[in-house]
C-alpha cells in the first residue's frame, strides 16, 4: 500500500487498479468524475481527456473505486447500526426467506423475484422514482447492460440477473446527470454496492438522489469474451442462444431451445474475473437489503435486511401483499447451503490473495487494506484488552448434540462457531461451520458433535490485548478465539470473533 | 365602462412598487445571490475557479491547504461554481446587497479551519 497519494487521482487509479487488471467496469469513477474525463465503453475504461489540464488536485476517482483502500471503514458506517453482526453475513437486522406474490415475476426471475417485486412496489408507492438494474441486451440475452427503469413496466424486462460485469454505477451517474432523477433505487453486486457506498461516504453530490441500495448475493462474475469463447468451443453453445444461467455448486446453462448444459465449477473457474477471485464479499455486506437465490428452494429468495430504511421498505411490501415471507428456521438446508457458498468464496479469495502475494503479483489495495492494519488501528487495538472487546454471552453446545440439531441452532442464531461444553460446564472443544460442512448430509443425523469438534483450542486470557488476539487469529488462521479464565482454562469467559475486531476499529469513528 | 371600473380599482389599491430600502420582499426560491464556500466540504480541486466565466474565484494552494478568494465585484452570479462542485461545498445564498465603496471590502476569503 502506498502511503502518499498522487495529486491527480487518475494516476493512482491507472497504476494500482487499471494496469494490473482489477477494474470491473463498475463505472463509479465515470459517475463521480466532475469533468467527465472517464468513460466506460465497449468493455474498456476510456480516459477521454487529460484531467490534469482542468484540475490541479482531485482525489475522486481513486477514492470511489471499490478496489481502492480509501474510505473502506467509512463505508461500513452505513450498516453498523444494525443490531446483529456475524462472520460471512455482515451486519444485519434479520434474515428471512421471501418470494414475490406475483407468480409471473417469479417465473421471469432467477429465484423469488423479490428484487423486482420490491422495486415495483417502491415505485408505485412513490418511495423511489426510478431504479437502476441490470438488463440483458436484446441480441445477446446474456450480456448484461445497466438500465434506468422509470415506470413499473420497465422493470419486467430486467428481472433476470446474470453473472457478468456491467456498469451500474455509471448508470447511476447517468440517471442523475441526464434524467434528473431525484429518488433512485440502486441494485448491484457487492462490488457495485461498495462503489455506491464509497460515493456516499465521499459525500459526492450525485448520491443525494440515492434512496435505497439493494445488493445481490454474488459468487463470481465471468469475463464475457473468455467464457463465451469457451462455451462455444467445448459445448457448442453460442452466446446468443443462452437464455439463463444458474450458478451454484454447478454451472448450469439453459439455452433458448431448452437444452441444459452443466459445466463443473473448476472448468468455469478459469474464466472468473481476476478481481472476483480475490473478493470476499458474498452477501453485499454494505447494502440496505441483500437478496439472493435460496438454493435448493426454487421459488424463494434469501433476504438479508440490514438497515432501517431497508426494513421499512421490506415491511411495507409485505404489508401490501407484494411479498410473502417465510421463516428461515423452517428450512435449515437453505441456510447451510448459503453459508457454505459464502465460505467457498471467502476461502477461494484468501487462497488467491496468498498465491498472488507469493508470486509477487499485485493485490487490489482494498483487499490488502483489509488484511493489514494501519498504525493508528494497531495502537487502538493494543490499548484495548480482550475483556473490553469480547462478547460475554457465549452460546455453547453439548457434546451429545447431533450435527443436525446444531444446524438448526445455527439457522436460528447465525453464529458460525460454538464452544462445546460438557455437563459440568467445562470447555472441551469448539465446533465451527467448516467442520459440519465436511460431514455428508446423510450422516448428519447420527454424527455427534464430540466426534467432529476441535479438541486443540486456541485460547486467550482477558488481560491480553486485542492486538495480540488479532495476531493470534491470523497466525492460526481462525475466525474466533475463546477467552478463558487464567486460573481455570476450561471456564469460558467470552468469545472474540474477527467481526468483533473490525467492529471495534469502526467504533471510535462512530462516536466522533 | 370596463376601463372606468379598472381605473377606480387602481386608484384605490396600493401601488405595486415597494419603497425598497424600507420595504423588502424575500428573494424567490432558487435565487442566485452571493456564493458561499463550506470549507469543511471543500477538497480543493479548483474546479470552481477553472469554470468561473468571469474569473471571480481564485484558488491558492492545493488540496486541503487550499484557500479560496472570491471577488464579488467580478461575479455575475451565474451559479456555475456551485453546479460544478462535486461535493456541494458551494451554496448560492439569497444575499444580493453586495455593493461597497471599496474594492477590498468586496473580497471574500475562505480558509479551512483546523
Amino acid at each position: 500500500m502506498k502511503a502518499s497519494r498522487d495529486l491527480i487521482a487518475y494516476n493512482d487509479l491507472k497504476r494500482l487498479i487499471i494496469d494490473p487488471g482489477f477494474c470491473n467496469l463498475c463505472g463509479a469513477c465515470e459517475a463521480a468524475c466532475p469533468i467527465h474525463a472517464l468513460r466506460v465503453e465497449k468493455n474498456k475504461l476510456e480516459y477521454v481527456h487529460d484531467c490534469s489540464e482542468y484540475v490541479e488536485f482531485c482525489p475522486i476517482c481513486y477514492d470511489v473505486c471499490p478496489f481502492s483502500e480509501a474510505l473502506l471503514l467509512e463505508t461500513l458506517s452505513f450498516v453498523t447500526d444494525a443490531p446483529k453482526r456475524r462472520e460471512s453475513i455482515g451486519y444485519y437486522r434479520k434474515i428471512v426467506l421471501a418470494q414475490a406474490v406475483d407468480s409471473k415475476l417469479r417465473e421471469l426471475s432467477h429465484s423469488g423475484g423479490v428484487v423486482t417485486a420490491l422495486l415495483i412496489h417502491a415505485i408505485k408507492k412513490g418511495f423511489v422514482d426510478s431504479a437502476i438494474v441490470s438488463e440483458s441486451e436484446e441480441e445477446v440475452p446474456i450480456k448484461v447492460k445497466p438500465a434506468i427503469s422509470l415506470v413499473p413496466d420497465d422493470l419486467l424486462s430486467a428481472v433476470d440477473y446474470k453473472y457478468f460485469p456491467s456498469s451500474v454505477a455509471k448508470a447511476f451517474g447517468k440517471a442523475v446527470h441526464e434524467y434528473g432523477k431525484a429518488k433512485i433505487a440502486f441494485v448491484g453486486t457487492p462490488c457495485h454496492v461498495r462503489a455506491i457506498r464509497k460515493l456516499e461516504a465521499w459525500e459526492h453530490k450525485i448520491v443525494e438522489s440515492l434512496k435505497i441500495v439493494i445488493g445481490l448475493i454474488c459468487l463470481w462474475s465471468f469475463s464475457f469474451p473468455k467464457l463465451t469463447e469457451f462455451l462455444k468451443r467445448k459445448y457448442n453453445v453460442k452466446a446468443g442462444e443462452i437464455q439463463r444461467i444458474d450458478l451454484n455448486k454447478e454451472y448450469k446453462i439453459l439455452t433458448k431451445n431448452g437444452k441444459v448444459v452443466s459445466v463443473s465449477l473448476p472448468e468455469v473457474e478459469a474464466h472468473i474475473l481476476d478481481i472476483c477471485k480475490m473478493c470476499e464479499d458474498f452477501t453485499s455486506e454494505l447494502a440496505d437489503i441483500s437478496v439472493g437465490g435460496a438454493h435448493p428452494l426454487k421459488d424463494w429468495s434469501i433476504v438479508i435486511i440490514r438497515t432501517e430504511i431497508g426494513e421499512r421498505l421490506f415491511e411495507s411490501a409485505v404489508k401490501a401483499n407484494v411479498i410473502r415471507v417465510k421463516n428461515i428456521e423452517e428450512r435449515a438446508e437453505v441456510f447451510t447451503h448459503f453459508v457454505e457458498m459464502g465460505l467457498i468464496k471467502k476461502n477461494a479469495a484468501i487462497q488467491e490473495i496468498e498465491r498472488r502475494r507469493k508470486k509477487g503479483r499485485a493485490i487490489p489495495p482494498a483487499f490488502a487494506r483489509l488484511l493489514e492494519l494501519v498504525p493508528s488501528e494497531i495502537s487502538l487495538l493494543s490499548s484495548l484488552t480482550a475483556e473490553q472487546v469480547m462478547t460475554r454471552k457465549v452460546m455453547t453446545v453439548k457434546p451429545q448434540t447431533t450435527v443436525e440439531e446444531l444446524l438448526t441452532i445455527m439457522t436460528k442464531h447465525h453464529h458460525m462457531g460454538y464452544p462445546v461444553v460438557n455437563e459440568k460446564g467445562k470447555l472441551i472443544g469448539i465446533v465451527t461451520f467448516e467442520d459440519i460442512a465436511k460431514v455428508p448430509t446423510e450422516k448428519r443425523k447420527k454424527t455427534l458433535i464430540k466426534e467432529i469438534a476441535h479438541k486443540k483450542l486456541v485460547t486467550a486470557y482477558p488481560e491480553d490485548s486485542a492486538m495480540e488476539i488479532y495476531e493470534k487469529m491470523n497466525k492460526h488462521k481462525i475466525g474466533r478465539i475463546l477467552i478463558v479464565d487464567k486460573k481455570d482454562p476450561q471456564k469460558i469467559l467470552g468469545i472474540i470473533t474477527k467481526t468483533d475486531i473490525i467492529h471495534t476499529l469502526r467504533w471510535p469513528m462512530k462516536t466522533k | 365602462m370596463a376601463i372606468i371600473k379598472e381605473a377606480i380599482k387602481q386608484l384605490l389599491s396600493r401601488p405595486v412598487t415597494l419603497k425598497y430600502p424600507f420595504e423588502r420582499v424575500a428573494p424567490p426560491e432558487g435565487f442566485r445571490g452571493r456564493p458561499v464556500w463550506d470549507m469543511r466540504r471543500c477538497i480543493g480541486c479548483g474546479l470552481c475557479s477553472k469554470i468561473c466565466p468571469s474569473g471571480a474565484i481564485e484558488i491558492i494552494g492545493k488540496g486541503k491547504e487550499a484557500k479560496i478568494k472570491y471577488y464579488v465585484d467580478r461575479c455575475m452570479f451565474c451559479g456555475q461554481c456551485a453546479e460544478s462542485c462535486p461535493r456541494n461545498a458551494i451554496a448560492m445564498t439569497s444575499e444580493f446587497e453586495l455593493a461597497n465603496y471599496s474594492r477590498e471590502k468586496m473580497l471574500y476569503e475562505y480558509e479551512r479551519e483546523f
